[in-house]
């Protein structure tokens, strides 16, 4: 019996051994395959499980990259793949966790979302196609955005994202969604290509060294940062390339003032979408960027420069949100301008520098992405009863739809940052962080337009939340299966708002340490 | 490898002397405002680009940019003009293209522009970096990126727009083989492809936008605001 127990545990334990091994590959493979299969066999039925169990393989593969990332001896690096053009370490890790796990629950909120349009013959039947495949390629290209070693890849995989993406965002055909469709795919492509020449400066000033050190160029990152190679760069080359990577990545991250496809995109787009766009494809931006910083920070240019722009374009991007956020009709604009402030944040957060902001920061990427996530499934469910995005159509929500009314009410708070949400925790953290750091100014400046974004927010909410409805609709929800991921989310939401995990605090401890060396 | 060389500085003139045949087309895309003419001008700028591409792969010593410099012409040269000639033709879109500026003050400000380019790849000389080939073809580059993005600012029609953002790559592409040889294979690759779907999918958008709107005039797309 004992014998019998032993097999069974080394069997489970070389299986995740081997899994953990090849999950680098799985969350591009599986992905990849899911659209593929998606794009061929066209049956709703088919295509809808198909995405579910993608997402939910891609999300188990990626707890299982977590794991071996985390349980890495301090001090080891991980081993790069395919040649060195894969590579994932904590920072890495934590994003493609952000990325499985928020594109698992928008794809089962897909399922009721986009069925019930489909049901009423919003769109027909090649359009479904079209949205499943595209949705997978999507997530496929993040997560190889993620997973990139070599800089000129990740670059490829950003620009993949919006090529993915720009025909979910123009879905409906409409003069307006493909006003946005277009704003997106010419903004994004060409604010990109300013990375892109921040990529080749930077490589520019990397092969020099290389070349005196007898070796051949690479845009590996791993290679890059080494500190053979990282010291002996050329700061002003550098200085430069930082800035054409932060107008480019930053143009995806919806930095002010590169931010303007935002808002039009993620309120044309198909809700799912929007929560995707919104709560993960602008962190993946993000993600670029950091990258280029700790290659600066390791650099002879130190961590000042980088960080101080990151701070201005931080400061700026909340401050430019929350006027849009005060006088908003729409209430997904509404939502997508709320994103780009706490973009703001996070990029604030990042620029102060310290260990305790920069922890923040990253707590506030996976926070900012599930409360979103969740708000924009509340509100989706809204509009599909309501037919409408415009904040002063929408009235009486309690008494229509009263179980989407209590969760767009908690959702609100949670993106506001009330306690005992979670992105109270990582605000608080990044405010203390500047507080302690002696920035009194950045921390009263964030603090003083976080209230007034506050005060708009719910303002607008509490007008279509409460009053009497101005259409007489029948009470009932439209989209009843959206409550398994919203429950999950809501959840999380909260337990992550009251403690964080152990292993968590261990990812974003080593990530903090990826972010500034 | 290839046995035949070439004096260095002859090699370094030519380069010069097509880098300047790019710059040119550049600043004809905005003196002239039939749409035919911008697509064949993009076209002879990437023939231009292509020939760049491969002198310095034949006599710089880096033979595996021998395929970029085919890719180049094989895409950019041949079938995104093609693809474009035919656009036009279906949207049936009227030839002349719309100005919010016009033509000498955009070539006035295009002037600065590659003043402000030379500049910035000055200040990049400074720093007493060996070059691959002369600061010329960096300081063309930079300015045909600066170029292309006034070309989509100033412009209306949505379809120069396009051909703005492949200036913009080309002037990229230019930079790659200027200062660095060539970027890695795979990003060399990876960038082209990802130019091809974009050109491919903002074709499909600029039907739709034709059907949707009956114009392929931007400033229509007005819509979104706030």
């Amino acid at each position: 019996m004992a014998q019998i127990y032993d097999i069974l545990r080394d069997g489970f334990s070389y299986a995740v051994g081997t899994l953990q091994d090849v999950s680098i590959f799985l969350i591009l493979l599986v992905p990849l395959l899911s659209a593929i299969l998606c794009g061929v066999i066209g049956k709703k039925r088919v295509m809808e499980r198909t995405s579910v169990c993608a997402a939910f393989i891609t999300a188990l593969s990626g707890m299982a990259l977590v794991s071996r990332v985390v349980a890495m001896p301090p001090g080891t690096s991980p081993v790069p793949r395919l040649g060195g053009l894969l590579y994932a370490d904590a920072l890495s890790a934590y994003l493609v966790l952000i990325i499985c796990f928020i594109s698992l629950m928008i794809t089962l909120y897909s399922l009721g979302y986009i069925g019930y349009e489909y049901s009423i013959e919003l769109f027909g039947k090649a359009k479904l196609r079209q949205y499943y495949f595209l949705l997978n390629l999507f997530v496929f290209t993040m997560l190889l955005a993620a997973v990139a070693n070599n800089l000129g890849v990740l670059w490829v995989a950003v620009e993949a994202t919006t090529l993915a993406s720009a025909f979910l965002v123009g879905f409906y055909n409409r003069e307006e969604s493909i006003e946005a469709a277009w704003k997106y795919l010419i903004i994004g492509s060409v604010g990109i290509t300013f990375a892109l020449f921040g990529t080749v400066l930077v490589y520019f000033s990397a092969l020099s060294v290389f070349k005196a050190l007898g070796s051949p160029g690479t845009l590996n990152w791993t290679d890059l940062v080494n500190p053979s190679i990282a010291t002996q760069m050329d700061p002003h080359i550098l200085k430069l390339a930082f800035i054409f990577v932060l107008i480019g990545y930053g143009t995806k991250a919806g930095l002010a003032p590169m931010h303007t496809w935002l808002p039009d995109a993620h309120s044309q787009a198909p809700t799912p979408i929007s929560a995707l766009l919104s709560g993960v494809l602008i962190n993946a931006a993000m993600y670029g960027i950091l990258r280029f910083h700790h290659l600066l920070a390791a650099s002879p240019v130190g961590p000042e420069f980088s960080s101080n722009l990151l701070l201005f374009f931080g400061l700026l991007s909340i401050a430019v949100a929350t006027p849009f956020i005060m006088v908003q009709k729409d209430y997904k604009r509404l939502l997508a301008y709320s994103s780009m402030k706490h973009m703001g944040i996070i990029a604030t957060g990042i620029g102060l520098g310290t260990p305790l902001a920069i922890y923040g920061a990253l707590l506030h990427i996976l926070n900012h992405a599930l409360a979103k996530a969740f708000i924009f499934m509340s509100a989706g469910n809204l509009s599909l009863k309501f037919k409408t995005k415009e904040i002063a159509l929408v009235k009486g929500i309690a008494k229509i739809l009263p179980m989407t009314s209590a969760l767009l009410l908690l959702g609100t708070f949670a993106i506001m940052a009330v306690p005992p949400f979670n992105l109270f925790v990582s605000e608080f953290l990044i405010l203390s962080a500047s507080f302690l750091g002696g920035n009194f100014l950045v921390g009263s400046l964030v603090l003083l337009l976080v209230v007034l974004a506050f005060a708009g927010f719910i303002f607008h909410i509490s007008h279509m939340i409460l009053g009497v409805p101005i259409k007489p609709l029948p009470p009932g929800e439209v989209n009843p299966s959206s409550f398994l991921p919203l429950s999950i989310l809501l959840g999380l939401v909260i337990l992550l708002g009251l403690y964080v995990p152990g292993p968590l605090h261990e990812l974003l401890q080593q990530a903090t340490k990826l972010v500034k060396p | 490898m290839l046995s035949y060389s070439l004096d260095p500085k002859l090699l370094n003139q030519l380069i010069d002397l097509f880098a300047a045949f790019i710059l040119v087309s550049s600043f004809l895309v905005l003196a002239i405002k039939r749409l035919y003419v911008h697509v064949r001008l993009y076209a002879t700028q990437s023939f231009f680009l292509a020939l760049v591409a491969f002198l310095v792969a034949a006599f710089g010593g880096e033979p595996h940019i021998f395929i970029a410099a085919a890719l180049t012409f094989i895409f950019k040269v041949m079938l995104i003009p093609f693809l474009f000639r035919r656009i036009i033709n279906r949207l049936n879109v009227q030839q002349e293209a719309q100005l919010t500026l016009n033509v000498p003050a955009s070539l006035i400000v295009a002037a600065g522009l590659v003043l402000g380019a030379d500049y910035l790849t000055r200040t990049i000389l400074e720093t007493n970096q060996t070059f691959e080939l002369s600061r010329n073809v960096l300081t063309v580059s930079l300015s045909v990126v600066l170029m292309g993005l006034f070309t989509m600012v100033t412009r209306k029609k949505a379809l120069t727009q396009v051909i703005g953002f492949l200036t913009i790559e080309n002037g990229l592409f230019l930079a790659g083989i200027a200062i660095t040889a060539g970027m890695p294979m795979i990003v060399e690759l990876g960038v082209l492809f990802d130019v091809l779907v974009a050109v491919f999918i903002m074709g499909v958008l600029l039907y739709r936008i034709n059907e949707t709107f009956d114009t392929i005039n931007v400033e229509k797309l007005t819509k979104l605001k706030g």
